[in-house]
């Protein structure tokens, strides 16, 4: 129930991460896009979308003040649109329409009359557009040269700024004697400035009008007047034709669809964008409340992602960079002629960056950066989450490195070398094969055979990779797995598949494997067997020995003459060793079988030393040798259980006491080597010592003869303790020298 | 009046042997040689103490304890040639109030068997005393006089051991280093081989108040850490 939540609550919080961020990259790289497009006529006409006023916008008084410019041309029977070029002849190269031309001006500009033709021509042009656009009631006009009238759709001629047409038309634009006049809503525009004095500058959001001091109307406009009422709400006008092609119809629509894009730009700023953006946020707001639970999504991503080679990821992350980078043709030529441009002509080439960067920035789709983003985010994520990504493509075939076994890597990189030869063989086949086929050389009856076969090619590869891999990761399991055996790691259970290959030898493998538990367990339980065996003998011992001991002090009690308090003596002693000899037999096997307790601890193995030469103070000074112990003053700490290594140290420095040579020394040193605590015993036997002989094991004495004290388990005892307690006891004898050596793992100082 | 001690064995001569060795030192002893017949002569109101065997036929010791326990207040010391100590922690858990492991010396097992009767008649008022000073088991530690009680018999100390046990009683169960001990004891900062000297006067005062010096109860080593006064 939990991880399902969970699991749930990652899927929503993805699922928001990845709405939100589309939804803000787009809303972005379109804000960014429109702020950047056309060196700043995106930035004016989303200054205009921003006015509440279709009227008060640039792109609507552009157009009125070109219209106007349009009807005084017309008035003076010049082109209404175009330029002189627009009438050369292109292919005589010959002014059909101009003439006089080339008379040189105060600046060395060249200046044309037009020829007769040209008027005649212009004048047609003028006709047909009053005709187009008399029908257009979203401008009422009147175009006058003189007293003449030459084009108006007003069926009155009288008007002016005293008498305006009915019906909305609350904005009017008058020329009048090589000046203009603007009325809006009943109000004169004073557009010349206060003391009609204010020059005209371009881009400046003044009205482009003839009239300003350094934009006066030329002497052609002499007598031509004009008067143009606009309508306050454009609306659409259209004129069938009926007897022709209605279908085509003129339709009159410059101003309404003008006032119609502006609407719609103004509803894209103002309603789809913050309503886009205010989603998207509110999105990522959520994504920030579940983020917790995100890489759980993230790692399931990683987990997909992590099935596709790497190589294939890399291919598709930088063909998403590069779709970033060339984003639509025509910004992707602009951006490598400023490049190339930049490189041929600039000595520093960073330095015309800022020219062409709007430009390039502002042609980024918002589809672009999106792919961009999310091929971006699926890499690194996958390199994040993914379990080393990087190994599992056909560089990593070649590589192997993490491969631990010599036959797995040679698997890999004959795999990964087909593979590539495969894929370099199959582009250069299709490359060739395209370069055929546009050059025709290649008959097309073949050329499907030809492109099938690099085909089945790579298909065929990919199964027997697939097989490979199986084969070389079974092959691994199966090595562990001896690996594990021989190390003694019993209960490893089989991890391969049914189906594979190499099931039979893990089969026989397995088998061997039971067949050494079934060995080791048969071997606990016999060893367990002989400690209940001891432990039975011993307490059966106990017994009567219990009545030997008391009667024998009874006897001493007596007090016997001098030969049977004698012997009576000796039955004592020999019962304390018998007694002392049944409880070590009792504990070595114990020990051997593994079941002594222990209570480790950390402790100063120095301390322990000098505790224990202490509390054997007495023997010490009873034994007919010298203790040399060299200890270090500060502590030596280890863990172990202080009981048991007492115990170690008292029957080695028992033994050494007791087999030195008389009149000898017994070294006793600890030493810090290589971070163990390194105790070891030195003395110089009294006799002979034998070689080639266990001394840890039970029982084994240096002299076999002799009878005289211990039990023959002080060695045994001492090993078994310092196992138990996780450390090592050796016996190394030279020449007469016995060393017995005790280690211990040295504990970090705290 | 001879106390009485009733000793049960399913071994005859280690009867004879503990009734031996005991009535050399005074007392009274009653044989039994199973469970039941222990069971049957514990009603004896003169019986002070029960040496009692484990392993035994018709009824086990263990069963024995558990049922003269629940009619009669004595020190009962377990026997038992088991001498692994979870046989140890059972047979104290059932309600025994020593254990004494086969085969014992015979003078541990007199000393345990005086020191029991002596906390069990004598020491009637033990519960009285246990107000004030330390105790800890069979010792009682009374700092205003500095005087150790074994069993309740005052020990005789030197004055260095009577140091020694001053400072471990006050602080029962703490561990104290040999150089703490010598430093607070002989009150001089810690002199030559600290460990010898201290060891020397503990391996006295546990002569005079453990039952057995060589297996000690009460003033132990911690190996390779230092020394304390176990806590009971």
């Amino acid at each position: 129930m939990d991880t399902k939540w969970r699991k749930s609550k990652a899927f929503f919080g993805f699922v928001s991460f990845a709405l939100g961020v589309s939804l803000v990259l787009t809303t972005l790289s379109s804000v960014w896009g429109s702020l950047l497009w056309g060196n700043g006529s995106g930035k004016a006409m989303l200054a205009d979308a921003l006015k509440g006023d279709f009227r008060e916008t640039a792109s609507y008084r552009s157009y009125l003040c070109e219209t106007m410019n349009r009807f005084i041309a017309m008035g003076a029977g010049g082109p209404i649109s175009g330029s002189y070029y627009d009438y050369v002849d292109v292919s005589t190269e010959e002014t059909v329409l101009i003439e006089a031309v080339a008379i040189s001006g105060d600046y060395g500009r060249e200046e044309y009359k037009p020829s007769e033709k040209a008027r005649e021509q212009w004048k047609k042009e003028a006709q047909q557009y009053h005709e187009a656009i008399q029908n257009d009631k979203n401008i009422l006009y009147i175009v006058k040269s003189g007293d003449e009238v030459l084009y108006t759709n007003l069926d009155s001629t009288r008007y002016d700024h005293a008498n305006h047409p009915a019906g909305g038309y609350s904005t009017v634009l008058s020329f009048a004697d090589g000046k203009c006049v603007v009325e809006v809503a009943g109000e004169m525009v004073s557009i010349y400035g206060a003391d009609n004095r204010t020059p005209y500058e371009p881009d400046s959001g003044q009205w482009d009008l003839p009239g300003y001091v350094n934009y006066p109307a030329g002497a052609e406009t002499q007598g031509v007047s004009v008067y143009m009422a606009v309508a306050d709400e454009p609306a659409y006008y259209v004129k069938p034709n009926y007897a022709a092609d209605w279908s085509s119809s003129l339709r009159y629509t410059q101003l309404y669809q003008l006032k119609q894009s502006w609407q719609e730009r103004r509803r894209t700023l103002t309603v789809l964008w913050p309503i886009q953006l205010g989603v998207g946020l509110a999105l990522l707001a959520v994504y920030v409340l579940l983020r917790k639970e995100k890489p759980l999504a993230d790692r399931a991503i990683a987990r997909v992602t992590g099935h596709i080679w790497f190589e294939l990821k890399l291919l598709l992350l930088l063909g998403a960079l590069f779709f970033l980078l060339f984003p639509r043709g025509e910004a992707m030529w602009s951006v490598l002629r400023e490049v190339t441009y930049t490189v041929a002509y600039e000595e520093t080439p960073l330095y015309r960056v800022p020219w062409f960067l709007p430009t390039y920035l502002s042609q980024i789709a918002p589809d672009a950066l999106l792919t961009a983003f999310w091929a971006v985010y699926l890499f690194v994520n996958d390199l994040r989450y993914g379990d080393r990504p990087w190994r599992h493509g056909i560089c990593g075939m070649l590589s192997a490195r993490w491969l631990k076994l010599p036959v797995q890597k040679r698997f890999s990189r004959y795999t990964g070398a087909m593979i590539l030869t495969t894929v370099v063989f199959c582009s250069v086949d299709l490359v060739l094969l395209l370069i055929w086929r546009a050059t025709g050389c290649l008959r097309v009856d073949f050329a499907w055979i030809m492109y099938l076969c690099p085909f089945i090619l790579f298909v065929l590869n990919g199964f027997f990779y697939a097989r490979m891999k199986g084969l070389w990761r079974d092959l691994g399991a199966l090595t562990n797995h001896i690996t594990a055996v021989r190390e003694g790691d019993l209960t490893a259970s089989l991890p391969l598949p049914r189906d594979s290959d190499l099931r039979r030898s893990m089969e026989e493998l397995h088998d061997i494997q039971q067949g050494m538990k079934t060995a080791v367990e048969e071997q606990t339980r016999s060893e367990r067997m002989k400690v209940d065996l001891v432990t039975n003998v011993s307490h059966d011992i106990k017994t009567p020995l219990t009545s030997i001991i008391s009667y024998a002090e009874l006897l001493k009690q007596e007090n016997l003459d001098p030969p049977a308090g004698e012997y009576v003596d000796i039955l004592a002693q020999k019962a304390e060793r018998l007694r002392a000899m049944v409880l070590d037999v009792f504990e070595v096997s114990k020990a051997a079988s593994g079941e002594l307790p222990v209570k480790p601890e950390r402790l100063d193995l120095a301390k322990l030393l000098r505790q224990t030469m202490a509390d054997m103070q007495p023997h010490i000074d009873a034994a007919p040798v010298q203790l040399r112990p060299a200890l270090p003053e500060e502590p030596v700490f280890i863990t172990a259980d202080g009981d048991r290594l007492y115990r170690v140290f008292q029957n080695l420095l028992q033994n050494a006491l007791q087999y030195a040579l008389e009149g000898s020394r017994v070294y006793l040193s600890l030493a810090v080597e290589e971070g163990r605590a390194v105790v070891s015993v030195k003395n110089t036997s009294k006799t002979e010592l034998p070689a080639d002989v266990d001394f840890t094991a039970r029982f084994v004495r240096g002299d076999p003869s002799r009878t005289d004290g211990g039990s023959g388990l002080g060695l045994a005892i001492a090993q078994s303790f310092t196992q138990a307690c996780g450390g090592e006891l050796t016996v190394a004898p030279v020449a007469d020298l016995f060393v017995v050596t005790v280690t211990f793992p040295v504990e970090d100082e705290e | 009046m001879q106390e009485k001690i009733l000793v049960v064995d399913d071994d005859r001569e280690i009867v004879g042997a503990i009734a031996l060795l005991l009535e050399a030192e005074g007392y009274a002893v009653l044989r039994a040689y199973n469970g039941m017949e222990a069971l049957e002569l514990a009603v004896d109101p003169d019986i002070r103490l029960i040496l009692m065997d484990v392993m035994m036929p018709k009824l086990d010791g263990l069963s024995a304890v558990l049922r003269i326990r629940q009619v009669r207040n004595l020190p009962i010391i377990v026997l038992s040639a088991k001498s692994e100590d979870t046989d140890k922690v059972l047979g104290l858990s059932m309600g025994a109030d020593d254990y004494v492991a086969k085969p014992f010396h015979p003078q541990e097992l007199v000393a345990r068997v005086k020191s029991q009767l002596r906390r069990y008649t004598t020491l009637g008022d033990v519960n009285a005393v246990q107000g004030t000073g330390y105790t800890s088991g069979r010792l009682r530690y009374d700092p205003d006089n500095r005087t150790l009680f074994a069993d309740g018999e005052p020990v005789k100390l030197t004055a260095t051991e009577a140091r020694i046990v001053d400072l471990l009683m006050r602080n029962l169960g703490r561990i104290f280093p040999a150089e703490e001990i010598y430093r607070r004891v002989w009150e001089e900062e810690t002199g030559f081989a600290p460990e010898n000297t201290v060891m020397v006067h503990i391996r006295h005062i546990r002569e005079k108040i453990e039952l057995d010096p060589r297996e000690p109860e009460y003033l132990k080593v911690v190996w390779g850490i230092g020394y304390k006064m176990e806590k009971k």
